[in-house]
């Protein structure tokens, strides 16, 4: 990928640097495999593990003559090993490491991408509230239909982004997958133990293979990315059409210093949303290459291998780049409210037009009759630019089912916005904000303290004729909600790249849904799919912190003790 | 040197009340250069403070423990390098207590034994026997009585009593409640401090925790001015150093 959208973080997964250490671990992983079934000492798989190491140049140097990197590769690696590099790549086929290594590296971005989306979805949410009750004008066609609310717009993107995410967690239990079968797959020269041992190792499960893994898991993968740059485009495409000037209604983060155009300076242009839009076309385009990958010819062909070289870092750095720049233009862009409400009116009225029907129908006139009296004065108005509720009530047919109060209650735009907290309310319980969790931190005075409350409190109780208790102690409830996944992910990350990879982890849904309360049914519904590929909580890492928190700040350890619960 | 040549720093935290008393009493009765240290900001420069003054109140409105967020503030980073280097700090009543949270003085604060905000003169003795050495009771006399207002809610003074006893072998003892004629009892203890401890030194004697206030007694005019021999004993000790 150019460097223009090369963020570093996911760049530097598809280094050359980055792959062979994947290749490293996967060989190592066999090594320790292939020693549990006693086939390598122990003695040299120590040296091994404790010395195989390589450089990138010196595997570029040897690749110029061998001109096949794997074997390179192993060259570099016996170099450091010495004698028992013998006992390295044993019974492998070069896709073996290959492969297996691959899957590796397209779920360390995929979920690095994760995070991203994430942060979108919160920002997203974030906007959806502080607009929930800003009307603005529900276009169909490109027409006024009826009112909305700028909130209710982005929480659409939030619940997309939302289901965006599930379908990456989801990408990522696919692509958790390996091979270390041979040749062409039938275990020939290498036991499945060592398939079964190395693949636990590194976190994989273990996928019938020819050669190579098949190529449907990367295209599932590839159709995320895409499907997922598709809705970015959508909210991209969304900011395009509410910044043309005759609109007015939102407008891209605009920088001090920043220009519009060369030749006309008055120019502010919605450069961002074009640039998602144009690179979602990018991670479509992959999306068909990937798909074409999956047929090879017989036990594998390697067609697909040049089309990978460039799609998967292509696709996952566009796709980062993509939901990065989106989630700066949702945070930071300008809302017009009062353009909005001024766009409302443009129409004079005509949006209430399916309230005026359903009245007269209501009060005894034909659906047609009254279908074709609305239509003309609707029309009229917009043509005539009067207010429609004017020609209403100037309408003697109109009059004699409705009086000019009851026409005039129709035009209340709170009428449409009735249900705006149950969708919130819905949505939220669907696809809760923040996930977290709760740790309660109790904090009581030490039993050589006097506690004059709890005295005061005892004497009370005494005094009411609670004659049996002996004793009270007043102490602190101290309830700390813990942003789970943007706290503790990070860590299982980082992880990641060294191999304790995230699937050994991923867990089912139940701790999950007690922690987010169960308090609705919407919630216990879905909470099964949404929590596919949800990462446990780091609770060792948790308690140390909250040890630490609850000994520095929430207790005075002199004179107070301290529990701590994790709900 | 001048008394204007003396500059204060005086800590503000959301919630101190006593920071403006205390600006008046240095400014306004003893003629210093006062500045205040505004709690978000950190400090560096401390050959610019010849002393420091926690003043009271109730900084984040005494929540989770009186003076407990107030100690975790950026200001409080600055103030324990002060510290550390040796710079003079006086903590009154909420002061005090931001020490002992930030771990500068030993020991901890309770709720009043009454369970009541007291609010009334006591008298206090200067139990320290090191007079001469320290910034804070170098102008008063051992075992003199002074007579100066508390107000405060949490003023019960606790430590362990290894810890106690260690403090009182230490001349680290400064002030404890009596009555006029300087005899520590129940009776004359206002709030269940542990040994009617009232002020507290730091070890090297550069700190200073002290529950009544000084600044609220600094003139007769406020019925005491017992005071001002507080704030006398600071500047002549800068003075002289």
């Amino acid at each position: 990928m150019i460097e223009r959208y090369s963020l570093p973080e996911i760049s530097d997964i598809w280094s050359l640097e980055n792959k062979y250490n994947a290749w490293l671990k996967v060989e190592l992983a066999v090594c320790s495999a292939y020693n549990k079934i006693g086939k390598i000492p122990d003695k040299s798989t120590e040296n091994i593990l404790k010395n195989a190491r390589f450089d990138v140049a010196e595997i570029e140097e040897t690749e110029k003559i061998t001109k096949h990197d794997v074997i390179a590769f192993l060259t570099n690696v016996a170099k450091y090993v010495g004698e028992d590099s013998r006992y390295i790549h044993l019974g492998l086929t070069s896709s073996d490491v290959g492969d297996t290594s691959f899957s590796l590296l397209f779920r360390q971005a995929l979920n690095l991408i994760l995070s991203k989306a994430e942060n979108l979805a919160e920002s997203l949410m974030q906007k959806a509230l502080k607009y929930k009750h800003t009307p603005m004008m529900g276009r169909t066609h490109g027409i006024h239909a009826e009112p909305i609310t700028f909130g209710f717009k982005l929480l659409i993107f939030y619940e997309e982004i939302n289901r965006g995410i599930y379908r990456l967690k989801k990408a990522v239990e696919t692509v958790s997958c390996g091979k270390l079968s041979g040749a062409v797959g039938t275990f020939a020269n290498v036991p499945p133990e060592v398939e079964e041992t190395a693949l636990e190792i590194l976190d994989l499960k273990p996928l019938l293979s020819n050669q190579i893994i098949q190529r449907d898991i990367y295209a599932e993968c590839f159709y995320v990315l895409a499907s997922l740059g598709a809705s970015c485009e959508k909210i991209a495409l969304e900011m395009r059409h509410l910044m043309r000037t005759e609109v007015s209604e939102a407008e891209e983060p605009f920088s001090a210093g920043q220009k519009g155009s060369s030749a006309m300076p008055h120019k502010k242009n919605p450069i961002v949303s074009e640039n998602i839009c144009g690179l979602s076309r990018v991670l479509r385009s992959n999306l068909m290459s990937a798909l074409e990958d999956i047929a090879l010819w017989h036990e594998r062909d390697i067609s697909h291998s040049s089309v990978e070289r460039i799609i998967t870092p292509d696709s996952t750095i566009l796709t980062y780049y993509i939901l990065h720049q989106l989630t700066d233009l949702i945070d930071n862009m300008a809302v017009n409210e009062d353009k909005m409400l001024k766009n409302m009116q443009i129409t004079k009225g005509v949006i209430f037009s399916q309230k005026v029907l359903l009245a007269m129908i209501d009060k005894g006139m034909l659906r047609e009759d009254a279908y074709n009296i609305v239509q003309k004065l609707a029309h009229q108005a917009i043509q005539t630019e009067t207010e429609f509720v004017i020609l209403l009530k100037n309408n003697a047919d109109v009059l004699k089912y409705l009086s000019e109060d009851e026409i005039n209650n129709l035009f209340n735009i709170n009428y449409y916005y009735k249900n705006i907290d149950f969708i919130f309310e819905r949505s939220l319980s669907l696809f809760p904000v923040a996930p977290s969790c709760k740790a309660i931190v109790k904090v009581t005075l030490k039993d050589e303290v006097l506690d004059p409350q709890g005295k005061a409190v005892l004497s009370v109780l005494k005094s009411s004729g609670f004659n049996n208790i002996e004793d009270v102690r007043v102490g602190k409830h101290i309830e700390l909600t813990i942003h789970k996944e943007k706290k503790y992910k990070r860590k299982e990350e980082k992880n990641n790249a060294e191999g304790n990879n995230a699937a050994g982890k991923i867990k089912n849904s139940n701790e999950y849904d007690s922690s987010n309360g169960g308090n609705n049914k919407y919630h216990g519904k879905n909470s099964k799919n949404q929590n596919i590929g949800e990462l446990d909580l780091d609770k060792e890492t948790l308690s140390k912190e909250l040890k630490d928190i609850s000994e520095k700040i929430l207790s005075n350890p002199l004179i107070e003790n301290f529990e701590i619960e994790i709900k | 040197m001048e008394n204007k040549k003396i500059n204060a720093g005086i800590t503000v935290f959301p919630g101190s009340n006593c920071d403006i008393d205390v600006y008046y009493a240095l400014k306004d009765v003893f003629n210093l250069n006062v500045t205040f240290l505004w709690h978000k900001d950190e400090f560096h420069n401390f050959k610019k403070y010849d002393f420091i003054v926690i003043p009271g109140g109730f900084s984040y409105g005494d929540y989770l423990r009186a003076g407990a967020l107030a100690a975790r503030s950026r200001v409080m980073e600055s103030i324990k390098d002060y510290a550390g280097g040796g710079g003079i700090i006086l903590g009154i009543c909420n002061g005090f207590q931001i020490l002992l949270e930030s771990g500068l003085l030993k020991g901890a604060m309770l709720t009043n034994k009454s369970l009541k905000f007291e609010c009334k003169d006591v008298y206090i003795k200067n139990t320290g026997n090191n007079n001469q050495n320290n910034p804070f009771t170098c102008l008063i006399n051992k075992d003199a009585v002074l007579r100066l207002p508390i107000a405060h809610h949490d003023g019960n003074y606790f430590a362990e009593k290894k810890e106690v006893d260690y403090l009182f072998s230490a001349n680290q003892i400064a002030f404890q409640y009596c009555d006029a004629a300087g005899i520590t009892s129940d009776e004359s203890n206002p709030n269940g401090s542990i040994k009617n401890i009232g002020g507290l030194f730091g070890e090297k004697f550069n700190i200073l925790g002290l529950m009544p206030h000084p600044e609220r007694a600094s003139e007769k005019i406020l019925g005491s001015d017992d005071g001002a021999k507080i704030f006398n004993s600071i500047i002549y000790y800068v003075k002289n150093k």
